[in-house]
């Protein structure tokens, strides 16, 4: 997380100065141009950003009664293995969620079984299982609230909650 | 408990030979336009909405209660008929086509209520006496079903506090329902249950809530910003026990209702959910995802100890308790999909219970007699000696089934259009109603105890 704070940092301290100079006649400074390479080459973790993994690719939808990984939801495991491996201090909390069919306590099985999954296949690539925790909220928050099959496919996720 | 069935035998008879009569002697406009039980409410507060009835349901005449030296303060009458209405087993005549209005048994005019098909009628006075109102009523029996034609079932008198006005028609609804059916009634009884607001209105959208049984005097005792699962009563009802997600947690809560008290009962890794007071109200059973799969586990509440019930088997949840204590039925998928099993409270000795669909939730009625539970979506009920399995509804997406604590009916939530709705069903599922609101989803409905010694 401190990590994650300091890029963010970085681009805002570097345009302030762009700022400041654009408003300025004076000579570019050195100091400007360290900034601007930082900038330009942010850190990926197998083409995702660091917000990329925390904020939009931390889903992962699985089908009716499964909780293997499959390729799509594997290549964004493997970001997230390389970024956790990376940044040894991040911690994540693996959510597992599930559709509406059965009952609500035994829908936290069916979450439990996807959020154990995910946690199963970091562990594989190498992730400290100490900065991984899992929990299930079956059907509780659902996504989508209609009763097709697309809105439950919606709900059947896991969650890599930052 | 011998007694009791014989007893419940014998009234069965009576009201099946009652309602036969009551089929014969009623004009049949009569039977189609029975109270409907709108009483009006508080805002949040439900209304039971009644979708189907009973085929043996009995006539009464309720008669609007005389007032003793002042004009009518509130209506005692209208919460007696609809508690008898939403029974299932009684239909009070409209108050419009009451043949008299008699203030008490020697003014009643039997012929005139029997002709209409009402065996019994209801009859009180109120009289206001500083905070309280003094409440007298009488059931008298119009066509001689226990004795005499216009002989006094039942005389009673006492004192209720005038802001507790309903516990005092509620009250006499009890009396009138264990007088004429043998059975206790649950008119005193209250259900919590979960609120699920939208988001955009409140940061805490979760909120457990308990109301009276016909959806009346609804407070809040605990809002969240996370999920609250499965509340549940223990037996004496002062303390609830439910799940929360408070600070990315699963815990389990019991929260005691005279004080507010909030104690965590059931902590740490993974998930720790459906918990289940011991009929002694010694043990917490629950389950728990801490070894990464559920399992079901014992808390003893005196020494804090926690024993593993299950391990080794599939998933373990929805533990709940034989009436005696001496056993714990829960759902496991070790078959390969849910079925309902059973087991000693220390885990030995495991029965199963269902073998075909999916089922889940599985409680057993105070009688040791049935098994109501979910199958595959639908709320059924498994005759334990005969081992017949009948489905009692086709409402959408049942779930968390509670029974009421007379046996008579089962509480559960069900999904229609885009929100969960609670649902009221007679064991036998031939009376239906529905406690619908607007404003959210309502989940995980659980019936209390019988709150008052009598």
């Amino acid at each position: 997380m401190k990590k994650f704070s300091k890029y963010l940092l970085i681009p805002l301290a570097s345009a302030m100065m762009v700022a400041c100079s654009s408003n300025e006649t004076t000579e570019p400074q050195p100091k400007e141009e360290v900034v601007l390479i930082e900038e330009t080459d942010p850190i990926e973790f197998g083409g995702y950003t660091v917000q990329n993994l925390q904020n939009e690719a931390n889903v992962l939808y699985f089908a009716t009664d499964k909780y293997a990984i499959d390729e799509i939801n594997g290549q964004i495991l493997d970001a997230q293995a390389s970024y956790l491996i990376d940044n040894p201090t991040v911690t994540v909390q693996i959510q597992g969620y599930a559709d509406e069919v059965g009952t609500p306590e035994y829908n936290i099985a069916l979450g439990q079984r996807r959020a154990n999954s995910v946690k199963e296949y970091l562990v594989s690539k190498g992730v400290n299982p100490n900065q991984l925790s899992t929990i299930s909220f079956g059907e509780e928050k659902p996504v989508a609230l209609g009763h097709t099959e697309e809105d439950y496919a919606k709900n059947r996720r896991a969650v890599l909650a930052y | 408990m011998r007694n009791f069935v014989n007893k419940l035998g014998e009234y069965m008879k009576i009201l099946n030979y009652l309602s036969l009569a009551c089929l014969l002697l009623a004009p049949s406009h009569l039977l189609a336009k029975g109270v409907n039980s709108t009483n009006s409410s508080a805002s949040g507060d439900f209304n039971i909405v009644i979708d189907g009835n009973s085929d043996s349901v009995r006539l009464i005449g309720v008669v609007p209660f005389q007032w003793t030296n002042s004009i009518r303060e509130v209506n005692f009458a209208e919460v007696i008929a609809s508690d008898l209405n939403n029974s299932g087993l009684f239909k009070p005549l409209d108050f419009n086509t009451l043949p008299q209005r008699p203030i008490n048994a020697k003014n009643i005019i039997s012929s005139e209520w029997a002709e209409l098909g009402a065996g019994n009628v209801v009859v009180g006075q109120i009289t206001p006496k500083g905070r309280d109102y003094l409440v007298s009523f009488q059931l008298i029996d119009t066509v001689g079903a226990f004795g005499k034609k216009g002989s006094v079932l039942l005389q009673k008198q006492f004192s209720v506090p005038k802001h507790k006005w309903r516990e005092g028609a509620h009250r006499v609804s009890d009396e009138v329902f264990l007088k004429l059916t043998g059975i206790r009634g649950i008119f005193s009884t209250k259900i919590a249950f979960v609120l699920q607001k939208p988001y955009t209105e409140t940061t805490k959208p979760f909120q457990l809530r308990i109301t009276d049984y016909d959806g009346k005097n609804q407070y809040i005792i605990f809002s969240s910003s996370e999920p609250l699962m499965s509340p549940t009563w223990s037996k004496d009802g002062t303390k609830i026990a439910y799940s929360t997600f408070e600070g990315r947690q699963s815990q389990i809560v019991i929260q005691d209702l005279r004080t507010g008290t909030r104690t965590v009962a059931v902590k740490g890794k993974g998930n720790n959910s459906a918990p289940a007071f011991s009929p002694d109200g010694k043990y917490l059973a629950f389950s728990s995802t801490r070894d990464g799969v559920l399992n079901v586990y014992l808390l003893d509440l005196k020494t804090k100890q926690v024993k593993q019930l299950t391990r080794n088997s599939g998933n373990n949840t929805e533990p709940s308790w034989t009436p005696n204590g001496s056993d714990i039925i829960f759902t496991s998928d070790r078959s390969g999909n849910p079925q309902i099993y059973m087991m000693a409270k220390d885990g030995s000795n495991v029965i199963q219970l269902t073998d075909s669909g999916r089922n889940y939730n599985g409680k057993v009625t105070s009688d040791g007699k049935t098994l109501v539970m979910i199958y595959n979506d639908h709320l059924a009920k498994k005759d334990l000696s005969s081992g017949n399995i009948e489905i009692i509804t086709k409402t959408f997406l049942d779930e968390t089934l509670s029974i009421s604590p007379n046996n008579l009916m089962v509480v559960y939530s069900s999904t229609r259009g885009f929100r969960k709705v609670l649902q009221l069903v007679s064991m036998d599922g031939k009376f239906k109603a529905a406690l619908p609101r607007k404003d959210g989803f309502v989940k995980y409905p659980t019936w209390s105890p019988f709150l008052f010694n009598k």
